[in-house]
């Protein structure tokens, strides 16, 4: 090892005491591993990820977020923020290029993205396939193009204290590369 | 005057004088004859029976599979031995001590049966005075199991500060608590709590009651798309089912003689692992110092009692004290 490098091993091992202190510091329920290398593995052929591991300077939560690219250019950002409760997001923006909207697609590609990735899972009845498409049935209805709803705990089983919630906005007019954006929201625990 | 013991008393214990005197007027206390003999005779005198009434008691009132005859400081036996002593009974105590036996004699002579004493009758969980009578929705189910809790923790009393609310409640809530620590209270509420906690974090500048109007009037248009923003802030339907409701720390406090807030803390953390509690936060060293409780109600039998379950003494109790 050059004198350089020795030099500079205490700084660098201060530099992570110090970053792991910072992401300790509040007494969690979720520790920082909790969402552990399992959330790295890009589901699907010929999907690329990316991931980013930050702390939310807000709340000091633990954030890891991996991206996915599709082969046809839609785009999911899975994000975990946890400490005292667990947040699971996905927001899938579409691209401008997709195919004819289809909320029975998009129950079938947010439930596949939560079974893959949400580090806790529940079981809905019904599928949360179903219940993701029949909200966005019911709000294409009133022709809402851009919403946000939460569904059921009824749909639950056992839950364990949950809020989740789908959405869907236009992003058309500020990207040229999407015409919307699908989000999903699932929080487990806190108050 | 304190009740304590210096050092163990019965089988294998140090015995030493005053400490086996204190055990044996307790354990008067514990089985009153009824008559002007009490159990035991006061000498300070470890011998067979008192180690035999120490066993009986390890039996009757802590269900105790294997009774050791032993009472150790600060100990499971000594705790259930003093949880239920009043004002009255310490000062008896006290005299008996200094050699004066006639206020205990009293105390003894009235026939107390100790094991339905050792269920959960006495243990009382009530809402705080400045809850409304609206607000006194916390189920039995709800109110044994965290009857169960005081008594392992050597607890008598809970005190509920807080169960449904109304969105200007649940503002007034999260007002009070994110000007003691914001960052606080961005952890422990959902994506939708934290947009009730954003209105408050851009209007910090204007007053209290233009912030809580700000944030009621976030909640609700939250609640008309179906998002809750806390799990106290439901239905009455919803909250029926499922009980969310706090323990006031510091009146929980004012309520006990005998305050065991880690005891309580863990006896809470061991029902919910055996499913008896749904979820529990110990906000005891946050701003809102409370224990957060949601029980879903009916969710475990409360009979129901599995192997190395906390319940099992409590079961074992009220099935005697019903034989």
């Amino acid at each position: 090892m050059k004198a350089s490098s020795l030099w500079s091993l205490p700084l660098l091992l201060s530099a992570v005491i110090f970053s792991s202190a910072c992401v300790a510091e509040p007494r969690c329920q979720y520790s920082p591993d909790f969402v552990s290398s399992n959330y790295s593995e890009p589901v699907g052929e010929g999907v690329q990820g990316v991931l980013v591991q930050r702390e939310d300077p807000t709340s000091g939560e633990t954030v890891k977020s991996l991206t996915l690219s599709y082969p046809n250019g839609d785009v999911a950002v899975i994000t975990h923020k946890y400490c005292e409760m667990y947040n699971f997001e996905v927001n899938y923006f579409r691209s401008s290029g997709s195919n004819a909207f289809d909320s029975a697609q998009v129950g079938s590609v947010l439930m596949k993205l939560f079974d893959a990735y949400s580090q806790v899972q529940a079981e809905f009845t019904p599928g949360l396939d179903e219940i993701v498409a029949s909200a966005f049935d019911e709000q294409m209805a009133v022709a809402q193009q851009q919403f946000s709803v939460g569904l059921s705990e009824d749909y639950v089983v056992d839950s364990p204290g949950v809020e989740y919630a789908v959405g869907m906005k236009s992003i058309g007019d500020v990207s040229s590369d999407f015409g919307s954006v699908i989000n999903f929201y699932w929080g487990v625990g806190g108050l | 005057m304190s009740i304590e013991i210096r050092h163990a008393v019965g089988a294998g214990g140090v015995n030493r004088r005053p400490d086996v005197m204190l055990i044996q007027i307790l354990l008067n206390l514990a089985y009153p004859t009824g008559s002007a003999e009490p159990l035991l005779k006061v000498d300070g005198m470890a011998g067979p029976r008192t180690a035999k009434a120490i066993r009986q008691f390890q039996g009757d009132a802590i269900a105790m599979m294997h009774p050791d005859g032993r009472v150790d400081p600060g100990g499971k036996t000594f705790q259930y031995l003093t949880m239920y002593l009043s004002t009255q009974h310490e000062k008896a105590i006290a005299q008996a001590m200094a050699g004066d036996f006639s206020v205990l004699k009293r105390l003894t002579r009235v026939k107390k049966d100790p094991v339905t004493s050792a269920g959960l009758a006495n243990y009382s969980v009530n809402y705080s005075s400045r809850l409304s009578a609206s607000k006194h929705v916390v189920s039995e189910y709800a109110k044994q199991i965290v009857r169960v809790a005081l008594k392992q923790a050597g607890m008598s009393h809970a005190v509920i500060t807080s169960t449904i609310r109304t969105p200007e409640e649940q503002a007034r809530i999260m007002l009070r608590n994110a000007k003691i620590d914001l960052a606080a209270q961005y952890r422990l509420y959902g994506r939708n709590g934290d947009a009730v906690l954003d209105v408050f974090k851009e209007n910090k500048t204007k007053t209290d009651a233009e912030i809580v109007s700000l944030m009621v009037s976030k909640i609700e248009s939250l609640e008309d798309n179906g998002k809750r923003v806390s799990k106290h802030c439901v239905s009455l339907d919803l909250y029926k089912k499922r009980n969310v409701f706090d323990i006031g720390f510091n009146s929980t406090k004012t309520a006990n003689r005998k305050f065991n807030p880690e005891r309580l803390a863990k006896a809470f953390s061991d029902l919910k692992r055996e499913g008896y509690i749904a979820t529990f936060i110990d906000e005891t060293r946050k701003s809102n110092k409370a224990w957060h409780l949601e029980v879903k109600v009916g969710a475990k039998p409360i009979s129901k009692i599995d192997d190395g379950s906390i319940l099992n003494t409590v079961n074992w109790i009220n099935k005697k004290a019903v034989a």
